[in-house]
């Protein structure tokens, strides 16, 4: 092998930690920092209601860290999650494990407490999720 | 039916030979670590995956030459009378029909995940309270996947051209080209962490465009080694100037007036026919048998001939 291109390939990695990486393929988290963090929250009803609101604070907890707006926005889980497909929103919120059925169109984070719950981000949004998942091991 | 004779590898190639088993058992283990850590960090990223099944089927030739080195030295008998000696071709067939094969599927995958726009998801890991990008792991265990393969490739690079197998010629110069691989999936990665989600799927297509040329080069070898095509080297570039030696060997010796040959590989060894067209002589059939011996001691690769006495060479080309 040649030694430039050993050469060329550490110069390649070596500028690369200085791209913050990782980035957002579509710059939800700088969309979020710069506007707001849009929410989806999928209506529950019940004894989950309790629940989805413990989700939401820790949402807004993280929105307080990073300095950012939260808006919530209710609606059904396939819109939301539809819109999600799209960033349209940032996150989803509703109880959701790394068992949903939505784990082909979306990316999910790290269990944020012990029953194994997750939130819902775009697929390719990878630093958004690098930071949603820096505060949920800090929690 | 009179079975072709017991074949050895001369003395002073069999440590080379047992040096490229030792080499292979090693290529295999170190595979399986690199197939078990790829499989914890590969993730959705679509190069991983590649790089990954990319590294399976790296088992293949290893595993084709260790089966194959237990029954080629096996002398021939009534059922199969020519010996045991195309067990590597086939091997070698096999080899590369797989890696044709997974070459043409993992290019369909690569190209569907493209014009899905299938966006990769690499997530973090904690180590000790440190928060580390998967990306920087995989980035790390891919060069764990080609640096130990290279070397690998180029010990083994000597010893099969020593002893003329090529399988293990076709596993030295691949691995030796497994940085390639590598450092297009590292591409790809650093792509998507760059926030370019289809370098991800362009670096698999091209990981699976390379191992589709390397199939489809293979398969032509292994096509036409199993067709009985003239020896080639072992780098199948060029036609092996052995039996052209064999040629002007037997035009000098004196009771031959003309000369025409026909050889063909059977894995490490070459079977082959000579025709001559005799001076008139007394005891023609001493003269040959003490040719053929001759010529089976000229070169060990040298392991089935016969000599026949020829009116004329009507019925064979030139060429």
């Amino acid at each position: 092998m040649k030694k430039s291109r050993v050469i060329y390939c550490s110069i390649l990695l070596v500028l690369s930690f200085s791209c913050g990486i990782p980035k957002d393929g579509r710059e939800a988290f700088q969309n979020a920092l710069q506007n707001r963090l849009m929410v989806g929250v999928v209506e529950q009803a019940g004894e989950e209601r309790s629940a989805l609101d413990a989700e939401i604070e820790l949402v807004r907890q993280f929105g307080k860290e990073n300095n950012m707006k939260v808006e919530l926005i209710y609606g059904p889980e396939t819109k939301l999650v539809s819109r999600l497909e799209n960033a349209e929103l940032q996150l989803v919120v509703g109880g959701f494990d790394k068992e949903t059925i939505w784990e082909e169109k979306v990316a999910l984070s790290i269990p944020y407490d012990d029953f194994g719950h997750v939130f819902l981000i775009p697929k390719g949004e990878n630093r958004l999720l690098f930071e949603l998942e820096n505060f949920i091991h800090l929690q | 039916m009179r079975p072709t004779g017991e074949f050895k590898l001369p003395f002073h190639l069999r440590s080379a030979f047992r040096q490229a088993v030792k080499l292979e058992w090693i290529t295999l283990a170190y595979l399986f670590s690199v197939i078990i850590v790829m499989i914890l960090v590969t993730g959705n990223s679509q190069a991983m995956k590649t790089a990954w099944l990319e590294d399976v089927l790296s088992t293949l030739p290893a595993v084709a030459f260790l089966v194959a080195s237990r029954y080629f030295e096996k002398p021939g008998n009534k059922r199969f009378p020519y010996g045991f000696h195309r067990v590597y071709s086939i091997a070698f067939l096999a080899g590369s029909l797989a890696l044709f094969a997974m070459g043409c599927f993992l290019a369909i995958d690569s190209s569907i995940a493209l014009i899905k726009m299938e966006r990769p998801t690499i997530g973090s890991v904690f180590i000790f309270g440190k928060q580390i990008w998967m990306g920087w792991i995989m980035i790390l265990v891919l060069c764990y996947s080609a640096f130990p393969s290279i070397w690998l490739g180029y010990k083994k690079m000597p010893l099969a051209k020593k002893i003329h197998n090529k399988i293990l010629f076709t596993d030295a110069e691949t691995q030796k080209a497994d940085y390639q691989t590598a450092f297009a999936a590292i591409i790809g990665i650093i792509g998507v962490g760059l926030g370019f989600w289809w370098m991800d799927a362009l670096a698999a297509l091209a990981i699976s465009v390379s191992v589709i040329l390397d199939g489809v080069r293979n398969l032509k070898n292994a096509v036409s080694d199993l067709m009985d095509r003239s020896p080639m080297d072992v780098s199948s570039s060029k036609p092996d100037e052995l039996v052209q030696e064999i040629i002007e060997t037997v035009a000098e010796f004196p009771w031959v007036e003309q000369v025409r040959v026909r050889f063909r590989e059977e894995g490490m060894v070459y079977f082959g026919e000579v025709y001559v067209i005799a001076k008139p002589v007394l005891h023609l059939d001493e003269l040959i048998m003490e040719a053929q011996d001759h010529l089976k001691n000229f070169h060990w690769k040298i392991h089935d001939i016969s000599i026949m006495p020829v009116r004329d060479f009507d019925q064979m080309s030139e060429d």
